[in-house]
């Protein structure tokens, strides 16, 4: 699998070239990848086009030699995490100030909105289900380490954090994974 | 090493490959007789393993749409860019500033406005006053430029000559 080269002139053809090169042969990759953040179709479908087009706008930065993969899913955690940034304050600005803050037993609560609750009925995958439990960070780190299989640098290098970063959200998300599917095998035993 | 439980974060970083080559041996060696961390390492194991046979079963192909709306929004950005440029308040004062810089273009390379043509001796006889003003080490005897040969030369000597002159000549006695 060719990484897209960088080509210097003309740009425009280029670009939309490099675009095609990066859909086709990353596409499928990168909506995996936002799909196992978000959790979502349809939040991965839009966080996969934002990052094709920042892929467009900003193609004369991607390094010829490095991968392309870590760039793009660099590219989708940088916009995920600002998308859960904005939807955050939207969030916080519609809550009603007679709402009592609901208790969750101390747990985070499975969704924040309907649509999510929703999408959270259609994944009867208790893996699935515990994986969208953790923080948007502990996810992330899960998803680089154990199903992409990177490094803790390269982990670092993706989420722009660093190392030992990396490795507390690596330790913090498993050992909650592990509590998460002990009580879920628990609740089916019962 | 090997009589130490190790924690299970350096399991997990052991299941990573993330260890040094020797704390990566103790371990190995460790969990040969250590039947309790070799099993808390299977199940470390176990969950990595399950991870990644979840995320293969799922997994899921780029929509076409997402394809077509990154082209879509792509043009529909580049047509707006154009746009911005058609809007009256940008274009309005765009255009009179286009016609201005055009008519002052025409006006300047026509013969009426041309700049008048300044006399050569005019030049160096103001000139040469002036840098034997502004420059001390200016040798002052030698005849850089005959001012008065230049005034005889001249036809019709401004009153800024002689001004130039006297300077040139005030500067020279002292």
């Amino acid at each position: 699998m060719g990484v897209p080269h960088k080509p210097a002139e003309p740009p425009s053809t280029e670009q939309a070239a490099f675009l095609e090169r990066a859909i086709e042969q990353y596409g499928k990759a990168t909506y995996n990848f936002a799909y196992r953040l978000t959790g979502n179709e349809a939040d991965a479908r839009d966080l996969s086009q934002d990052a094709f087009l920042r892929v467009y706008r900003a193609w004369r930065s991607f390094q010829p030699g490095t991968s392309f993969l870590s760039w793009i899913y660099r590219i989708v955690t940088n916009l995920y995490r600002d998308e859960l940034r904005r939807r955050k304050g939207r969030f916080q600005e519609e809550i009603p100030e007679d709402n009592a803050p609901q208790d969750f037993g101390g747990q985070r609560p499975l969704a924040v909105n309907p649509i999510d609750e929703y999408v959270e009925g259609q994944l009867s995958e208790p893996l699935a289900r515990a994986l969208q439990r953790l923080s948007a960070e502990q996810r992330q780190v899960i998803v680089l380490a154990d199903l992409e299989e990177y490094s803790y640098q390269e982990i670092a290098d993706i989420m722009g954090c660093s190392i030992g970063t990396v490795r507390s959200r690596l330790h913090r998300a498993r050992a909650l994974l592990r509590r998460l599917i002990q009580q879920q095998r628990t609740q089916a035993q019962q | 090493m090997t009589s130490q439980h190790p924690s299970t974060d350096r399991i997990v970083d052991y299941v990573h490959r993330e260890l040094s080559p020797t704390e990566d041996a103790a371990l190995f060696a460790h969990f040969a007789e250590c039947l309790h961390c070799r099993a808390e390492y299977d199940a470390e194991l176990r969950l990595t393993a399950a991870l990644q046979s979840a995320a293969a079963a799922e997994s899921l192909d780029l929509p076409s749409a997402v394809k077509a709306e990154v082209w879509s929004r792509i043009r529909s950005r580049e047509a707006r860019g154009w746009n911005f440029f058609l809007r009256p308040l940008i274009a309005v004062p765009v255009a009179v500033a286009v016609a201005l810089a055009a008519f002052f273009a025409v006006q300047t390379n026509s013969p009426m406005m041309a700049h008048p043509m300044v006399g050569a001796q005019y030049y160096f006889d103001v000139h040469s006053a002036a840098t034997r003003q502004e420059n001390p080490l200016t040798d002052r005897s030698a005849p850089v430029l005959n001012v008065t040969e230049a005034s005889e030369v001249s036809s019709n000597p401004s009153p800024l000559v002689d001004a130039a002159r006297a300077a040139a000549g005030d500067d020279l006695g002292r």
